[in-house]
């Protein structure tokens, strides 16, 4: 007989196993654990994508070397010998004029092939339909933003001045990536092509120019890239990638993912005890079919082949179901943490399927394939005499298999070998202890010889039956243990997880408010029956004097300080100081005696300055 | 058709040994019709047993269609009960999962026949039950489930029927059908059969009687 013949075989026996209700208890144990441990894979594979999608947008790229002085041209230069797409930008404030008017803006300059990531979309009136940029302005024309083109009410085929040259305005920018995050920042740009840059004649010595060089390209050489740059970046010089954006979501999405992966993990370690329950059913029940097959004329290896043949087919197929359940489970998950998530979520991708597929496989193998071994020495002589019970010889080294198995999915999920072993040393130990607990009892009742007829019936079933006794003690207290352990875990992980945010930490912010609007503010605030939250004011200030002298960037060594120098600060005031600010050196004034100003504590470890400060 | 000579079964129970069977040989010619009869216990399912290479002798060989079953190992046996042989048991030994029509394709779909389903059908027809063909084994009777079980055992075309107290868990009436059944169908297809049974009666259909008494052919 061919394989085919056999797998066609093994089908047909499947089928008949399955309409006997032979299998149900194998399938179900099966889609159970791989809808679960699929469920967790696609919903943090969905939310993955979503951040690192955003984190792209938000750079432009996979990631950006930026200093405040021209980059070596061996940044660009190592970057396409490994093959990656290289573009550069430079960003400085200057004015852009118009109409007689003046406004500050940013000026963005490109090359071609910007962005690498996100969305560049123009329109060609204000206001007017956009559509994604094919290309940056050509040489010669500059694009703006909605805030610069009302600032300066400019109207189409009006040109923009920046520094020594006029540009026409070729289209409006209605969104652009890499836009500074700070809501306070986005002010007016003008994107420019990089072949312009000389005839504004903006570059001097002493322009606050970024210059930036951004790398996209397949994740592996960005990440060699990433450290080749790292041994090489001078003060001054930073690199960003996608792993430096949104820390907060992904340390909490990681959490997430840890705790739902170990839930994921317990139902598969239960899933796995029914599996070895059942196979032993399954075991018992089919030595009659194996003695006839071999009446019958079929040899030990192919009675073991169509049974394993059968027992593939069967994972196959109620890993795929358990895929699907997992796709729509994880749906459902979505819904209920959505609001968590924020950020729309894309589609799953099919790496969390791929792996549901093999947890599934294996497990079953992994429990199955010791009895279904087991089954081609049945003794044929079965056939005639029904005592002869199942070929022994494997007790616990049968389930030597699937612990290990086992051993390799938990050390897999948990990507990390000493959490891995520690959770599989704690099963293996509770099963241990819950084994040779029921060993003991079963003995120790077996010892209890003058009672009743029905106990000594009793007894002597358990005793007779002794090692599937254990074996159901043993798989109770792994069910019971891994409800606990998903109890308590899950209480320890929210409390963490609200630990690390303080209770009342807001929500939301909102900026920008005006005097006049604070009224219209707190009548919001009422209709929503929320007590109005404090406003603080704001305003924007650089530093001029230390301790009476005039404070300069050049005064500094250090980029940084310079920097927060040239920059303009957010100041507020109050006259108590507030629950979650900590105070690390002086004091909070008394009364309003004299004026005193805090600082943010490495704001002023960078300037190096303990005493009053003049602002203006 | 076989050959057994000087065939001796002893196996060891805790510390003392019991001999099953002790020096037994005989011939049977093809064709031929032969009862084994003796008391319970006498061996006779054992010696069926090793007529089937389904277990081995402590001394003695067997021959089958001229092969000696124990110069072949295990899988040789097995496929040679597939060319040659089919069983009739008193317990039925049918499977509860497979319907009676599936039971009987089983041996056809272990050879590789193509049509194992057709070729089924025409065989449980001949035993009467063509209405019950989707039917499982609890959902038949006694005499229902030895028919399907004559029908299983003829399907493969064997030389050789061996059937172990065919009749023994069926009421009289019911079994006097069966073993008609069986003898016609012996008949139809010229095969060689061995019968083991205890009753008297139903071994003087049979050409030949061989007589076990403790495990020692009786003249
Ligand atoms: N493997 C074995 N181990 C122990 N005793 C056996 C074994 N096989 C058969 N016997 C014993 O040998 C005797 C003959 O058995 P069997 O051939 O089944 O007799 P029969 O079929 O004539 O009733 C019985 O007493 C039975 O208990
Ligand atoms: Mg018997």
């Amino acid at each position: 007989m061919s394989l085919g013949g056999e797998i066609a075989l093994a089908l047909r026996l499947l089928a008949r196993d399955w309409r006997a209700g032979e299998l149900t208890l194998v399938a179900i144990a099966v889609v159970v654990a791989v809808a679960s441990v699929t469920t967790v894979g696609f919903f943090a594979d969905r939310v993955n994508q979503a951040l690192s999608r955003q984190a792209n947008q938000l750079l432009g790229a996979d990631l950006v070397v930026s200093a405040d002085r021209p980059l070596d041209a061996q940044f660009a230069a190592e970057a396409e010998r490994r093959g990656l797409r290289v573009t550069r930008m430079l960003r400085f404030p200057s004015m852009a004029a118009a109409n007689e008017q003046n406004v500050l803006a940013e000026i963005k300059v490109v090359s071609a092939g910007y962005p690498q990531r996100g969305e560049l979309r123009i329109a060609d009136t204000l206001y007017g339909p956009d559509r994604r940029a094919a290309a940056i302005p050509a040489a010669g024309t500059v694009w703006v933003d909605d805030k610069l083109y009302t600032r300066l009410q400019l109207q189409p085929g009006d040109a923009v001045e920046v520094g020594q040259s006029r540009f026409p305005v070729g289209a409006i920018i209605t969104q652009e990536p890499d836009s500074a995050v700070g809501f306070i920042n986005a002010g007016p740009r003008v994107m420019l092509n990089e072949a312009d840059l000389a005839a504004t004649g903006l570059v001097q010595v002493g322009s606050r120019i970024r210059y930036r060089v951004q790398v996209a390209g397949a994740a592996g050489a960005v990440d060699a890239y990433r450290d080749w740059v790292a041994a090489r970046l001078t003060p001054g010089q930073r690199v960003e990638s996608i792993q430096d954006a949104r820390p907060e979501i992904r340390s909490a999405l990681q959490r997430a993912e840890q705790f739902l992966s170990l839930a994921a993990l317990l139902s598969v370690v239960l899933a796995a005890v029914a599996i070895a329950l059942a196979a032993r059913r399954f075991l018992q029940r089919h030595l009659d079919a194996c003695a006839m097959m071999r009446c019958h004329g079929a040899s030990q290896g192919k009675v073991v082949r169509l049974y394993v043949l059968q027992f593939i087919a069967l994972g196959c197929l109620a890993s795929l179901a358990g895929c699907a359940a997992g796709l729509l489970a994880q749906h459902v998950l979505a819904l209920w943490l959505g609001s968590l998530v924020t950020v729309e979520l894309p589609g799953a991708g099919p790496r969390p399927a791929v792996h549901g597929f093999v947890t599934g496989l294996a497990l079953l193998l992994g429990f199955a394939l010791p009895p279904l071994l087991a089954l081609g020495r049945v003794s044929t002589l079965r056939v005639l005499r029904r005592d002869i019970g199942a070929p022994g010889g494997m007790g616990l080294l049968g389930y030597a298999l699937g612990a290990t198995v086992i051993g390799a999915l938990v050390i897999w999920k948990a990507g990390d070998l000493r959490l891995g072993s520690l959770v599989f040393g704690g099963f293996a130990l509770a099963m241990l202890v819950a084994g040779v607990t029921a060993w003991g009892v079963i003995v120790a009742v077996s010892r209890l010889r003058s009672v009743g007829v029905s106990w000594r019936f009793g007894i002597a079933n358990l005793r007779r039956r002794r090692f599937a006794s254990v074996l159901q003690v043993v798989a109770l207290g792994i069910g019971v243990m891994a409800l606990l352990t998903l109890t308590i875990i899950r209480g320890e992980l929210l409390q963490l997880w609200k630990a690390s945010l303080p209770p009342d930490a807001p929500n939301r912010f909102i900026v920008n408010i005006q005097q006049e609007q604070i009224p219209a503010l707190n009548r919001f605030f009422a209709e929503q029956r929320i007590t109005m939250p404090e406003v603080y004011p704001m305003v924007r200030a650089r530093l001029t004097r230390i301790n009476e002298r005039p404070v300069a960037s050049a005064d500094y060594a250090d980029d940084r300080a310079r920097r927060l120098v040239d920059r303009e600060f957010n100041l507020s005031w109050a006259t108590r100081l507030q629950r979650d600010n900590l105070l690390v050196a002086g004091r909070w004034w008394e009364s309003s005696r004299s004026a005193a100003t805090s600082f943010r504590w490495r704001t002023a470890s960078h300037v190096r300055s303990t005493s009053s400060w003049a602002m203006c | 058709m076989v050959r057994v000579a000087h065939l001796t079964k002893q196996v060891t129970t805790g510390d003392s040994k019991l001999t099953i069977l002790r020096d037994v040989s005989f011939t049977i010619a093809a064709g031929e019709a032969v009862a084994v009869i003796g008391a319970s216990g006498s061996g006779k399912s054992t010696l069926l047993g090793l007529l089937a290479g389904l277990d081995t002798p402590t001394a003695g060989t067997v021959a089958v269609d001229g092969e000696d079953l124990f110069a072949l190992d295990e899988d040789g046996r097995a496929a040679l009960r597939g060319r040659l042989l089919g069983f009739v048991f008193q317990s039925f030994n049918l499977l509860p999962a497979m319907t009676a029509l599936e039971n009987v394709m089983l041996p056809l779909e272990l050879a590789g026949i193509p049509d194992a389903a057709a070729v089924a059908r025409e065989s449980l027809t001949r035993v009467g039950l063509a209405a019950r063909l989707t039917h499982y084994p609890k959902q038949l009777s006694g005499g229902e489930q030895q028919r399907v079980a004559i029908a299983r055992a003829f399907v493969t075309r064997p030389s050789l029927l061996l059937a172990d107290e065919p009749t023994g868990n069926l009421d009289a009436a019911t079994g006097a059908e069966i073993i008609q059944l069986m003898f016609d169908l012996n008949r139809e297809y010229g095969a060689t059969l061995i019968l083991v049974t205890h009753d008297a009666e139903l071994s003087q259909r049979c050409g030949r009687v061989l007589h076990l008494a403790g495990g020692m052919l009786q003249p």
